[in-house]
């Protein structure tokens, strides 16, 4: 996909706009499914937006800094393919650069950045329906550019890296709605507001999601609750 | 359902998933670079012209303009003998390819030499 329309979109572009209340950023206008009010940007946010409204192209390498990681897992998880997986965060990088003068702010960079990364992704997905590529590759777990770290107070006697293996693959089994929000909520640690900003979906939809999961994942992995 | 409860009812091992992070690859930014410089060399008509919404447009004209053609020749060639489509009119044994030609009543054909009456 290339051409402003693909960028706008990616972009997620086209949100009902509101007048901002002083001191946050626009968007939680009445016709948005979020209420809560986001504090502005730390100045060194501000200052990068200002950089990609100008599109500085140094810009993007403090973009890279600050969500690189959480763009290359978020992808990671979604693709479940290393390559792809690293093709589609350069390609958000590009879409960030060719979109910064059209953002707006509203949810966050960080929301932005995941927002088009998921996007991305979502579209590789649907074209693998027709290429009968699946989503059993290899786990992030068996992955080289992995890092495992390690969950504090863990009972030492158990294996979490084979348990975050397991634990991964069920998650690869769920439903693509309800893998994505586990994936933002429970291994980028986003709060259910970022989620909602980056899948495009309201806040109850996004609660509704996580439970119908972890429903799904308590029933395949229940001898861990015992 | 508050965040609160949402994370009372969150098993412990779910925090498993967080552990599990993906760095990119060190030349990242150098590949993002170098596809912005290849973009920004391509001519825009080829960019304009590999939008989906081109392709589709023109994917659209192009059945249109085939259903407009078949309707057309339907319609002119119903019902007073003329051929339907463009093979039959190729096809037809008249010599003419189609062209339909009138030929003088009582006219030998072109190629017989013959003399008429």
């Amino acid at each position: 996909m290339r051409g402003p329309e693909a960028v706008k979109r990616l972009a997620g572009d086209g949100f009902p706009r509101a007048a901002p209340a002083p001191g946050t950023f626009a968007g939680a206008g009445s016709s948005s499914p979020f209420r809560e009010e986001r504090p502005l940007a730390d100045p060194g946010e501000r200052d990068l937006i200002a950089a990609l409204r100008r599109k500085d192209v140094a810009a993007l390498a403090e973009v890279l800094a600050r969500f690189g990681g959480a763009m290359a897992t978020l992808a990671r998880g979604m693709l479940r393919e290393p390559a792809e997986a690293q093709d589609v965060v350069e390609e958000a990088l590009v879409r960030v650069h060719e979109a910064g003068p059209g953002f707006r702010g509203e949810r966050g960079l960080k929301t932005w950045v995941l927002r088009i990364t998921a996007n991305l992704c979502r579209d590789r997905l649907r074209r693998r329906r027709f290429t009968a590529a699946s989503l059993d590759g290899p786990g992030p777990v068996d992955d080289p550019g992995l890092r495992f770290d390690p969950v504090a107070g863990w009972d030492e006697r158990l294996d979490q890296r084979a348990m975050a293996a397991r634990l991964d693959a069920a998650v690869a089994r769920l439903p693509a709605e309800q893998r994505d929000a586990v994936l933002l909520r429970h291994r980028l640690e986003l709060s259910y507001e970022e989620i909602g900003g980056t899948l495009g979906v309201p806040l109850g939809t996004v609660k509704s999601r996580l439970a119908r999961a972890l429903v799904a994942l308590r029933a395949e992995l229940k001898e861990w609750d015992a | 359902m508050n965040h609160e409860h949402d994370e009372q009812d969150t098993p412990r091992w779910l925090r498993l998933a967080s552990a599990l992070k993906v760095d990119p690859a060190p030349e990242t930014l150098a590949r993002v670079r170098a596809r912005l410089a290849a973009r920004g060399s391509a001519p825009a008509w080829l960019a304009w012209l590999g939008r989906p919404a081109t392709v589709a447009a023109t994917g659209a004209l192009l059945v249109a303009s085939a259903w407009t053609g078949a309707t057309l020749l339907g319609s002119r060639g119903a019902g007073n003998g003329e051929p339907l489509t463009f093979a039959e009119a190729l096809l037809g044994d008249d010599g003419s390819l189609g062209l339909g030609t009138p030929r003088a009543e009582g006219a030998a054909d072109a190629d017989s030499h013959a003399v008429a009456p």
